[in-house]
């Protein structure tokens, strides 16, 4: 039998047309899947907060205040600019590290005091911003990578975000599955009960304030601290690294940028006793404190303000989760913050 | 970098794209040789002199055992690829634990010394390669086939990098011939393997991916949690190496389907036996065929009586689990599975009678099952729970019900497990899904597409971890 090779090849050209067919449709169905969940889950918030509290009369200084939701939630704002009289500037992102602050900060020089909000947390060289691409050119990102050679699979990782980020465009959820998770299981209890009721699950910041008022970590019980760990864990809290990395490099930046200003403040936010407990060992301190120590003294005008360091916050009643002040927590670190930026100010 | 990664993605596709540009068999081949070590390379790349030596050393070997002029010859160039192998795994593997239970026997005898603890790094893929390498010369050996002629096809065997990591176990009898011409996907290959890759995606990074946190707490200190806690992580294990394991393998051989190569299947419902010998002809089927060819039969099979069988049996799921890992843990666990066949001989032989039929919802199928995967899921906790007194502290907990410690019961857990159950009992058990899909109709198609993909976009873990089996 004669084979009609010119009929197979046809039939073949077909089937590929069909399967780059059958690729738009799907891809078009899951892109629209993706941007109805985005959109009905409320993950579309963005990526970064800007908040001005001012407080009539106030004097010509300004504070810009750089820093995570650790920073917007830490210190009560409205209050440090009533009593600094001073007008404040929050600017802050999810997980925010100096690595995205660097780009958050709109200081004019000469005319700022600026604030930067770090802790153990954000320093941590595997905890990664979401709005690390976002915020961060990709020149900048190869040029850290160049400069501070951190190993080879965070510099795989942030490389990789940008790409990522490319897909976030047409499938926005992609990487967010806990968050959607959380969400889910959020509208699903809140149906069941009548009333939206956070989950024990919920990622870190995400629902930031909720539980802010009512919470506080002691009174967690182990099931949901255990996870909340794991999630950290996961998250890449424990690769700590020689806080030598590409944060370190920005945080370097920011108070060379700083040192046009009138004055820069490095504020060391703290996190709670459990998860120094679980993540902060005796070598990762010193590494975290001899950064702190190379920053003082190549940096001798920027001010280090430790609330970390307070024997009142070292308590887990103070934290609504693991890194999280609560409201009674907040009371005092934004009291602390107060006194030392008076101080700081009455010294020539 | 692992098939979930979008760095693998991108380079498949680059793969995929260079691959059709090239004309020359040859060329390509060599292509695929030097992508498949730079894959290597990505995980460790020194590593990869020896994957070369192995593959060289049995390149050779199997030439000079097929030219050996007599028996005993044969078998002294057989016995030299074996020590080579196993040497190299023993090794690498199993330095440490050997010298450890050494030092435990003279410990016994009154002798005291240090403990020991040699820093030696595991070869990712070392007990897959080494595996696919034996086949060849175990088949060269037995005359089942001719020594290849080209060093490079051999070490493109040995690296095809779809199954270089975590298999499926490649067998040289089925491999090498694809090889000898120039393999381009058909459409409906193409779509197969597209098929058959994004389910493996679902599975690892949707599925197995959401729950291994979970799962990783409570198995890391079982005596902090409560037996519900520990029964429902059980469970979940026993879902998450499947999905795990079985996703990899999906991906694997969407990876070679789409380029042109047939890889065997390495998994088919296996949860849903009636009996553990079906369980095994379900669950990595390519490393109980390569047990089964080159162990159990080399020992004697069923060739020397029943006791003889037995003990064969036996001796191959103890040395099954131990190639798991250099743990008494996975040995304990090899050690049940063997017993739980050699009864399920002893019973088919006193009984004569024929196995319950599949997927008929009659008593006795379901009392089959249900002891099936209760011997299976028990059997997961030594091969989960890092130490001996862990594994057996797990399983008194769940035994006396034990009620004190931490209840974590995550809901994700729950869904997953559900999951799993409502597939292994409503799915037709040998219905091999992926070939049958392409040939649908285009909208049954799309619709199955569509929500593998959206699955992906929408629940798939972007922080993967790594897949169960690279430890081993």
């Amino acid at each position: 039998m004669k084979i009609d090779r010119s009929k197979s090849i046809k039939h073949d050209q077909n089937t590929w047309k069909q399967l780059v067919f059958l690729a738009v449709i799907c891809s078009a169905f899951a892109s629209s899947a993706s941007y109805a969940t985005y959109k009905l889950l409320g993950l579309n918030s963005p990526p970064r907060n800007e908040h001005t509290f001012r407080e009539k009369p106030y004097t010509s200084s300004h504070f810009e205040a750089l820093g995570s939701s650790l920073m917007a939630q830490g210190v009560d704002w409205d209050r440090t600019a009533r009593i600094l009289g001073a007008e404040v500037t929050t600017r802050s992102c999810g997980a925010g590290s100096p690595a995205e602050l660097e780009f958050l900060s709109q200081a004019v020089p000469g005319q700022n005091n600026t604030l930067i909000f770090i802790s153990i947390f954000e320093m941590a060289e595997g905890m990664l911003s979401e709005s690390r691409p976002i915020e961060v050119p990709f020149l900048v990102t190869l040029q850290d990578i160049a400069e501070t050679r951190p190993n080879w699979d965070l510099a795989k990782t942030l490389l990789w975000s940008y790409p990522l980020k490319a897909i976030k465009v047409p499938f926005p959820t992609t990487g967010r599955s806990w968050e959607i998770m959380v969400q889910i299981r959020d509208r699903l209890q809140s149906l069941r009960i009548g009333t939206a009721q956070k989950s024990d699950d919920a990622p870190i910041a995400l629902n930031a304030g909720t539980n802010f008022h009512t919470e506080n970590l002691s009174d967690w019980d182990h099931g949901r601290f255990l996870r909340n760990l794991e999630q950290l864990r996961n998250r890449g809290a424990t690769d700590h690294g020689d806080f030598s990395g590409p944060k370190f490099a920005a945080l370097k930046r920011i108070l060379e940028k700083s040192r046009l200003q009138h004055s820069s403040f490095v504020v060391v936010m703290p996190v709670s006793p459990a998860y120094n407990a679980a993540f902060v060992d005796e070598t990762i301190s010193a590494k975290f404190e001899s950064m702190l120590r190379s920053l003082e003294s190549a940096n001798p005008s920027a001010v280090v303000v430790r609330l970390d360091r307070m024997a009142a916050l070292q308590s887990d009643r103070l934290f609504w989760d693991l890194v999280h002040l609560n409201y009674e927590g907040q009371k005092l670190a934004t009291t602390e913050l107060i006194e030392e930026l008076k101080s700081a100010a009455q010294k020539p | 970098m692992i098939f979930t990664s979008l760095e693998f993605l991108a380079l498949f596709v680059i793969i995929l794209i260079v691959r059709i540009q090239i004309k020359n068999l040859n060329t390509e081949k060599w292509f695929l040789l030097i992508v498949s070590w730079l894959f290597y390379m990505s995980w460790n790349a020194p590593f990869v002199i020896l994957l070369i030596a192995v593959s060289t050393s049995d390149y050779f070997l199997g030439r000079q055992i097929h030219h050996a002029p007599n028996p005993s010859v044969k078998k002294f160039l057989m016995a030299s690829s074996l020590v080579i192998d196993l040497g190299i795994i023993g090794f690498f593997k199993y330095a440490t634990l050997t010298l450890e239970s050494w030092r435990q026997i003279i410990a016994l005898a009154g002798i005291q010394s240090d403990p020991v603890f040699l820093e030696i790094i595991l070869p990712i893929g070392v007990s897959f390669f080494t595996f696919h390498s034996l086949s060849y010369t175990f088949d060269i050996y037995r005359g089942r086939m001719t020594p290849v002629a080209s060093w490079r096809d051999y070490n493109l065997f040995i690296a095809f990098f779809p199954v270089l990591i975590a298999g499926p176990i490649l067998k040289a009898v089925d491999f090498l011939p694809q090889l000898l011409e120039r393999r381009r996907p058909t459409p409906y290959m193409f779509e197969c393997g597209l098929a058959v890759f994004l389910l493996g995606a679902v599975k690892k990074s949707v599925l197995s991916d959401q729950i291994a946190p979970q799962i990783d707490l409570i198995f890391a200190a079982p005596t902090q949690f409560d037996a519900p806690t520990l029964l429902i992580a059980l469970i979940g294990f026993s879902a998450q190496i499947f999905l795990d394991f079985s996703g990899y393998s999906d991906m694997a051989i969407g990876c070679a389907c789409m380029m042109g190569f047939t890889l065997m299947e390495n998994f088919r419902m296996p949860y849903s036996s009636i009996n553990i010998t079906e369980f095994w002809h379900r669950w990595h089927i390519s490393l109980s065929n390569w047990l089964r060819d080159y162990v159990y039969i080399s020992f004697g099979g069923n060739r020397h009586g029943t006791f003889r069988t037995h003990l064969n049996l036996m001796a191959t799921m103890l040395l099954g689990g131990l190639w798991h890992g250099a743990s008494w843990n996975f040995v304990l666990w090899g050690g049940i599975h063997g017993v739980a066949l050699v009864v399920h001989k002893l019973w088919t032989n006193f009984h004569h009678t024929a196995s319950p039929k599949p997927h008929c919802f009659k008593l006795p199928t379901i009392l089959a099952c249900t002891l099936t995967l209760s011997t299976v899921i028990l059997a997961w906790i030594p091969f989960r729970c890092l130490t001996f007194h862990d594994s057996y502290q797990y399983f008194l907990r769940m035994v006396d019900w034990e009620l004190e410690g931490t209840r974590s019961i995550p809901i994700q857990l729950v869904v997953i497990i559900s999951v799993v159950v409502a597939v292994h009992l409503f799915w037709k058990k040998d219905v091999v899904w992926y070939k049958n899909i392409p040939r649908k109709g285009i909208a049954a198609r799309a619709m199955v597409y569509s929500l593998l993909l959206t699955l992906i976009v929408i629940f798939g873990v972007s922080r993967a971890s790594p897949f169960i089996y690279f430890q081993f």
